[in-house]
């Protein structure tokens, strides 16, 4: 057998517990202790007592009869297939599911905008493609290899010619 | 309003399946009054409410054969009218306040009075202007907060029955009303300052009307009577 539970002077827990007690949602095993914490603690009493307050400040919409013929409407439509189109560019699975459904669908959105990017993003490497060849031809042509090598050989003391011969000699021998 | 039995319900969806328009007419019949009721907590208007309630039905029509009776023929349509009132909004944009806090971060049921004392609302105040107000409130209300306050307080459901129809478990249920109140608490505190300065004495600089949102016993007595007849209907339903 069950002790019965006894809040005693435990405010906390009968503070934790008041909302589900308001809401009548206590089983009678807790709700007859707490109502009796609540006979004799006046601070618990008052707590309860604005819960009621607030109950008061929620006054309902104004309530509104279905017109007549409501139903039959609704099922000439049904059967029309009005039900099927209602159902196709709005409803979702996830009406009948827990949370609401998505306002639109984002995935024409998201293809338009990846379309679009990776058309910018191909205009851009040619572009800079184009840019890459112009630049690397006018280096090549601007300095011969020889020439490059004999400013070197100059730099280092040796003669022009000689310089030459020898990187000639280096680039046919066999390696 | 007539008692719905499950198992009347039952036959009559198959009987819709089956190609009966009349049996959808007697379903929608048995269930219109509920999903009015319960659709005029989302909408505005007779008009809006009646859309709502028809796109419910034909959305409710078209995915018939996907009804599996693991739940009441009832809650499912409730489900579908609710979402359904709720992608309006999306729609048109109105979408409800979003909430920045977690709704499911729990750590236990908040204490809705901690925010201070409320004293309820005048005798003398008329329903159509407490309507006004408690609209005017729960519009400041996050929509998921929102939607919890509006089926317990004035479709009088039970935790249990909110978590059904809302998909989710009763532990969140407790504790996003919990949050609801304190909410539903700091908007109405917001909106009419006065009524935390009423507690204190009273302001003679407050003007008339302020006065008539002042003391005394507010409707609870009426909804608890609403909330007997609910119940009886539930036990009815229920066997």
């Amino acid at each position: 057998m069950t002790q019965p539970i006894d809040f005693g002077s435990s405010c906390e827990a009968v503070r934790a517990l008041l909302e589900r007690y308001h809401d009548d949602e206590l089983p009678q095993s807790l709700a007859a202790p707490l109502r009796g914490h609540l006979l004799d603690c006046g601070d618990c009493r008052g707590r309860l007592g604005e819960l009621q307050n607030q109950r008061g400040w929620m006054a309902p919409s104004e309530a509104f009869a279905a017109p007549a013929g409501f139903a039959q409407n609704v099922a000439r439509l049904a059967f029309s297939g009005a039900g099927a189109a209602a159902d196709e560019p709005e409803f979702d699975e996830s009406s009948l599911e827990g949370e609401p459904a998505p306002v639109f669908d984002l995935m024409p959105f998201v293809l338009g905008v990846a379309s679009v990017a990776a058309a910018g993003l191909l205009a851009l490497s040619i572009a800079l493609g184009l840019s890459a060849h112009r630049t690397g031809g006018a280096e090549l042509l601007a300095e011969p290899l020889p020439e490059v090598l004999r400013e070197l050989e100059t730099l280092n003391g040796a003669a022009p010619e000689e310089a030459d011969e020898a990187t000639t000699e280096q680039r046919i021998q066999p390696r | 309003m007539t008692p719905i039995a499950p198992k009347e319900d039952a036959r009559l969806v198959a009987e819709t399946l089956a190609g009966s328009e009349a049996a959808f007419a007697t379903l929608v019949e048995r269930h219109q009054d509920r999903l009015f009721g319960l659709i005029r907590h989302y909408v505005r208007g007779q008009a809006e409410v009646e859309d709502v309630v028809q796109e419910a039905f034909l959305k409710a029509f078209s995915k018939l054969n996907t009804y599996q009776s693991r739940s009441s023929f009832s809650t499912w349509l409730q489900r579908i009218a609710v979402n359904t009132a709720l992608d309006l909004h999306k729609r048109r944009g109105r979408s409800p306040v979003q909430t920045v806090e977690d709704p499911e971060a729990t750590g236990g049921p908040l204490d809705p009075t901690a925010q201070g004392s409320l004293p309820p609302p005048d005798k003398g105040l008329e329903s159509a202007e407490l309507r006004e107000i408690t609209q005017s409130v729960l519009e400041k209300v996050p929509e998921v907060f929102r939607n919890v306050l509006v089926l317990r307080e004035f479709e009088e459901l039970s935790y249990l029955e909110i978590a059904e129809l809302l998909d989710v478990s009763i532990g969140t249920v407790e504790s996003r009303l919990s949050r609801a109140r304190s909410r539903f608490r700091e908007a109405l505190l917001e909106l009419h300052p006065e009524l935390h300065r009423e507690l204190s004495g009273p302001n003679p600089a407050a003007p008339r009307k302020r006065r008539r949102l002042g003391s005394g016993k507010g409707p609870a007595k009426a909804t608890k009577a609403k909330r007997n007849k609910n119940k009886g209907l539930r036990d009815e339903e229920s066997k």
